[in-house]
């Protein structure tokens, strides 16, 4: 409950209770000051007859008695008045009805026994009269003869009873009353509600700002202060809670800045979590390998999805083994010793680093690798960006290879043409001598020679020529693979026959369909075959197979296998390369294999040479397999 | 064959072909005439009539089948042998020469074999 209702419950009712004393108070002397003025009219009257009245009760007869109380009674507008004895006998009445009654009640023996005036109010006939008696006492004579110290012995006659109306007098009592009344009421009012103003004033104001103070500080605003009114137990207490605040400012925190702190909090922590999950995300959904490795121990702390799917293994297989498991152990691939990521900062800081890594299955591929310090929480790692640039390296051959046959291809159209006049001009003339030769002649010997020699000649140049006349133009049309391997196969069966090697042919079941130019496809082929041939002197097995490729979608792959002497793994790579042979001179120009290189790259495919020495050697082509609608 | 002395006409702009040819077919009775280059091979036109004409392809001046295009312009029958060198692409070429109105290509290095039948295209007809 409010203060000012409590200070209203308190001073309303005692306003209130004091306002009612105070009236009433008031009220009464109101009523005996009036009753007073009656009795003292009454009795003024009544002592200005003292000697007639002393005489008359002195005769005691009513005839004596009964004028004065009469006259008394007129000039006092009273109601009544009675002469009564000591007894309490009614010696004159001026109501005669009254005479010889003797008032023996307690009241009226009271006043008669009284020494002095005594009033009373009584009802007589219903109206409310103030009933005056008087004693009288016997006259002072004079005398000259009074002893001395007995000058005031008197006897008591009688009393006068006077009746005196009171009606007009409650009258004017009421008026009065009500009068006062109003005024105390004003007059109690208004000083309780002054005293009530001031109180609030003293008290609930101090009090309610004190309040408010509290109530703002409770919401957070330390450091606030409510202005001290006064020296009393309130100005204490807010002194009190001005220090309390202070302090509070000091050493908490308001809960508005808890919640600032709070949400910057969590800003924070969102804005760490976005960058943790950015990077999360960039690290996982990277395509190129990426791997992070302790700095000092080497083993791999994390590898994302494109590195388990570079060599093959599930993360959980590598995290935590040392990072040569990615690459090839000594003496596979390359042979290079695979560079640490530590060598490689150290040595070769900020270029790509050209290697291998292996397969789980054995595959080797070709990456180059970024290396970066990392620095986590005070630990030193090394991150490796792996990119697989397998498919690069072989473009970047193949087209290295391409320009170096195109190079040559225009050399030897070049060279050719210019040969092929002298080379025609020392074939005619050796044909046309051997043609005037007679039999037995010794110069047909060295002609003959000339002849053959000049023959051999225009056959090289015809073979560089065919090589030179690269497949530019060539015609491609829709084919099915199998149908142009079995063209070229009848006429490698003959020669397998004659070399003691079996031919086995591994066909895909279905239509592979392509687009090609059959004569060069089988050029290719036929090629192949005659380098197995060359490669089984003894004997052998030549396996011509044709599937879908499993590696590379969308193409068919054509092998050539044999079980010859195989190609020494430093020889590999130089085969395709013109005018490059094993075989002895005369036997090979070297020009086949470039060739079919050249009529595979011309066809938008690759071809792939797995050799071992000592274990034969498959050459696989890989063709586009041609879509089923439109044109080649 | 024998009868009237064949006229034949080289246009080559290599030496030793011309020496090859007189070598060969001096001794049959057959004049052999040269020119080399194409222009040249216009004049020896204008000089005399001949059986066959073997036209080199690559000539200064103006080449082969260039000239073919002119002698058939003014003598439409003439024979012409072209002589191309082998390494342009045979089929195509043979085609080509052919429409333009060769009688016959052969590819160098060239057998005498080659020479003597394309010389068995003159017609024995004498007047």
């Amino acid at each position: 409950m409010k203060l000012l209702t409590k200070l209203l419950l308190f001073f309303v009712p005692l306003t209130l209770f004091l306002v009612g004393a105070a009236v009433i108070i008031s009220g009464k002397g109101i009523h005996s000051i009036l009753v007073d003025e009656v009795n003292n009219r009454g009795l003024a009257q009544i002592s200005g007859n003292t000697k007639a009245f002393s005489m008359a009760f002195e005769s005691g007869t009513e005839a004596a008695l009964l004028p004065l109380l009469q006259s008394l009674k007129e000039q006092l507008h009273g109601v009544q008045a009675a002469a009564l004895d000591q007894t309490g006998r009614v010696l004159a009445h001026t109501n005669v009805m009254e005479k010889g009654k003797t008032y023996s009640d307690a009241l009226t023996t009271g006043m008669l026994r009284s020494e002095s005036p005594v009033f009373r109010e009584t009802a007589i006939q219903g109206e409310v009269v103030l009933e005056i008696s008087a004693p009288v006492w016997s006259e002072e004579k004079e005398d000259f003869l009074i002893t001395a110290g007995d000058k005031s012995q008197k006897q008591r006659f009688g009393t006068i009873m006077l009746g005196m109306p009171l009606t007009r007098t409650i009258q004017l009592e009421s008026r009065l009353f009500v009068r006062q009344s109003v005024f105390l009421i004003l007059a109690a009012g208004g000083l309780s509600l002054g005293l009530i103003f001031f109180m609030m004033w003293m008290i609930l104001l101090p009090a309610r700002r004190l309040a408010a103070g509290i109530s703002k500080v409770s919401e957070g605003q330390y450091g606030l202060t409510v202005p001290v009114g006064s020296n009393d137990e309130l100005g204490q207490l807010t002194a009190a809670f001005n220090l309390m605040a202070g302090n509070l400012g000091k050493t908490t925190v308001s809960r508005d800045k808890l919640a600032e702190e709070i949400i910057e909090r969590k800003r924070i922590e969102e804005a760490l979590r976005e960058t943790e999950e950015k990077y999360r995300l960039q690290f996982e959904g990277a395509l190129d390998a990426i791997v992070v490795a302790d700095a000092e121990t080497g083993l791999m702390v994390n590898v994302n999805n494109a590195t388990a799917k570079l060599v093959g293994r599930e993360k959980s297989e590598l995290i935590g083994q040392h990072q040569r498991i990615l690459y090839p152990p000594q003496g596979i691939g390359r042979g290079e010793s695979a560079d640490t990521f530590e060598y490689h900062l150290t040595e070769k800081k900020d270029q790509a680093l050209e290697a291998q890594v292996i397969t789980k299955t054995g595959e080797l591929k070709e990456v180059s690798i970024t290396v970066s310090q990392l620095e986590i929480r005070g630990g030193k790692f090394l991150q490796g960006i792996f990119r697989d640039v397998t498919m690069q390296r072989k473009l970047e051959a193949s087209l290295m290879q391409s320009d170096k046959l195109s190079a040559i291809g225009q050399l030897a159209a070049g060279v050719a043409h210019e040969i092929n006049n002298p080379l025609g001009i020392i074939l005619g003339f050796a044909q046309s001598v051997i043609k005037r030769l007679k039999e037995g002649d010794s110069l047909a010997l060295p002609l003959k020679t000339i002849e053959r020699e000049a023959i051999r000649c225009k056959d090289l140049v015809q073979n560089l020529l065919v090589f030179s006349r690269t497949p530019k133009g060539a015609q491609l049309e829709e084919l099915d693979t199998n149908a142009v391997i079995e063209g070229a196969l009848s006429l490698i069966s003959a020669q397998t026959k004659t070399h003691n090697v079996e031919l086995v042919k591994e066909l895909y079941a279905a239509f592979l369909r392509i687009c090609a130019n059959k004569t060069q496809l089988q050029q290719v082929i036929i090629n192949l075959a005659n380098n197995a041939l060359d490669a089984m002197p003894k004997g052998g097995t030549l396996t011509i197979s044709t599937v879908v490729s499993a590696k590379q979608p969308g193409h068919v792959e054509i092998r050539v296998r044999d079980t010859g002497t195989g190609i020494a793994k430093d020889l590999q790579k130089k085969i395709f390369e013109p005018f490059f042979t094993t075989k002895e001179v005369g036997k090979g120009t070297g020009l086949g294999l470039s060739l079919v290189y050249e009529i595979v790259q011309k066809h938008g495919g690759t071809i792939e040479l797995v050799s071992e020495e000592g274990k034969g050697a498959v050459f696989t082509v890989l063709l586009p397999l041609k879509p089923a609608a439109g044109k080649c | 064959m024998t009868g009237k002395e064949k006229h034949i006409l080289i246009v080559d702009d290599e030496p030793g072909f011309h020496e090859l040819f007189r070598f060969i077919l001096e001794p049959l009775g057959f004049t052999v005439s040269s020119a080399y280059n194409g222009l040249e091979g216009l004049e020896r036109l204008k000089e005399h009539e001949y059986d066959i004409i073997f036209l080199d392809v690559h000539m200064p001046k103006m080449t082969g089948p260039e000239l073919l295009k002119l002698i058939k312009g003014i003598k439409p029958l003439q024979l012409v042998v072209i002589m191309s060198s082998g390494s342009d692409p045979r089929q195509a070429f043979e085609t080509t020469v052919k429409g333009l109105g060769a009688a016959a290509c052969m590819f160098k290095p060239f057998e005498l074999h080659q020479i003597m039948k394309n010389l068995e295209r003159i017609p024995c007809a004498s007047t």
